[in-house]
């Protein structure tokens, strides 16, 4: 197959851009902060350790704070299972899509 | 509880009806929710549940486009009348080129929240996001592109209201707070609205809580399949990433055309 001289520039074009990583990771991480936002009970949840810890140290029916400082009344078993839920899930995707954008060139 | 999105559509330069449709169709793809769309003209498409025709009225602004090397028309005005024209309890408002790539919003739609939108952007080449600020007072920008709102719920009745009031006097409001009234920006009536109906406070309970994502005029953007490429330049080099599962705010709509074949 003949290439032309406007497709060899279109190549060296292409072979000149360089994959960002550092770039790629920081609005990856942004992605997956997102997907971490639930809602429960009519409050607003942000899956993290932290929250996670907090409801594993609560037994029954608690009251918490909610992303907008709102205090919601919730079963902490109940919370505890969903903010592990989208935690993990999340987590593992986000391991997946790092993995991928590692590999460009 | 009805849930729906609301999309605007005035046609100039710019096919903004054909930018809609491609919105409606990810809208419908992410969040499986009805889309509305306010138009001036009707549009021959399946994807829209509801259409509402409106006068375009005759304001217009003129903005230029660095993507297209131009100055283009641009129909912006009586985006408050927004509250009154959703059929749907709970309202996504979202501007014709934020394309959707996941469903984070569907959390904010069933949050008891009765107003949402963005404070914090980032731009896509830039490392951190910030808040941009308006006026000799500085005072902090809300982004109209996407608007989470409870059309039942008070507050959300009056910021609409002062919407529109800075909009009908918005010579008065950009002299107040020292910006210029040459260009109407729904950003700038929406963050005063906000900003009053919060009783001058910041209105933290309003904030989408991640930063709006922006891909500026002078960036270049393809998507293929469901990755989208962005290629910038950075201190002179050339550089690219892909984004996959986040929601993006092409203000390039040169690229959009391009893309959708408009």
């Amino acid at each position: 197959m003949l290439i032309n001289s406007m497709q060899t520039n279109q190549l060296s074009k292409n072979i000149k851009t360089r994959f960002d990583h550092q770039q790629a990771r920081v609005i990856l991480r942004e992605t997956y902060q997102a997907k971490m936002i639930f809602t429960h009970n009519g409050g607003m949840w942000q899956a993290s350790p932290e929250l996670i810890l907090l409801c594993s140290v609560c037994d029954g029916t608690v009251v918490l704070e909610d992303y907008y400082n709102t205090p919601i009344s919730v079963d902490s078993n109940e919370l505890c299972t969903l903010a592990k839920q989208r935690w993990q899930e999340q987590m593992n995707a986000w391991q997946v899509e790092y993995e991928e954008i590692s590999k460009n060139r | 509880m009805t849930i729906g999105a609301l999309v605007f559509a005035f046609d100039s330069e710019i096919l903004y009806s054909k930018l809609a449709i491609e919105c409606a169709s990810r809208i419908k793809k992410h969040l499986d929710i009805p889309v509305t769309l306010v138009t001036d003209t009707p549009v021959d498409a399946d994807v829209f549940d509801k259409q509402v025709t409106v006068e375009r009225g005759n304001d217009t602004n003129r903005r230029f486009f660095i993507d297209r090397d131009a100055s283009t028309t641009w129909f912006n005005f009586g985006r408050y009348r927004a509250m009154e024209l959703s059929p749907y309890k709970r309202t996504l408002l979202v501007d014709s080129d934020y394309m959707l790539n996941n469903n984070a919003i569907l959390p904010l739609l069933n949050s008891r929240q009765p107003f949402l939108c963005h404070r914090q952007v980032q731009s896509i080449n830039h490392a951190k996001p910030r808040i941009e600020k308006f006026g000799i007072k500085n005072t902090h920008m809300w982004w109209a592109t996407v608007v989470v709102f409870d059309k039942t719920n008070r507050f959300t009745q009056d910021v609409f209201a002062v919407w529109q009031m800075v909009e009908e006097n918005y010579k008065h409001y950009a002299d107040l707070f020292g910006f210029s009234s040459k260009q109407f920006r729904n950003d700038y009536a929406l963050s005063i609205a906000l900003l009053l109906c919060n009783g001058n406070l910041h209105p933290t309970q309003c904030e989408i809580p991640w930063p709006l994502l922006n891909v500026d005029t002078d960036i270049e953007v393809s998507n293929i399949s469901d990755t989208w490429w962005i290629d910038y330049t950075d201190k002179n080099k050339k550089k690219k990433i892909s984004v996959r599962n986040h929601d993006l705010h092409i203000m390039c709509k040169s690229y959009l055309e391009k893309l959708y074949g408009i």
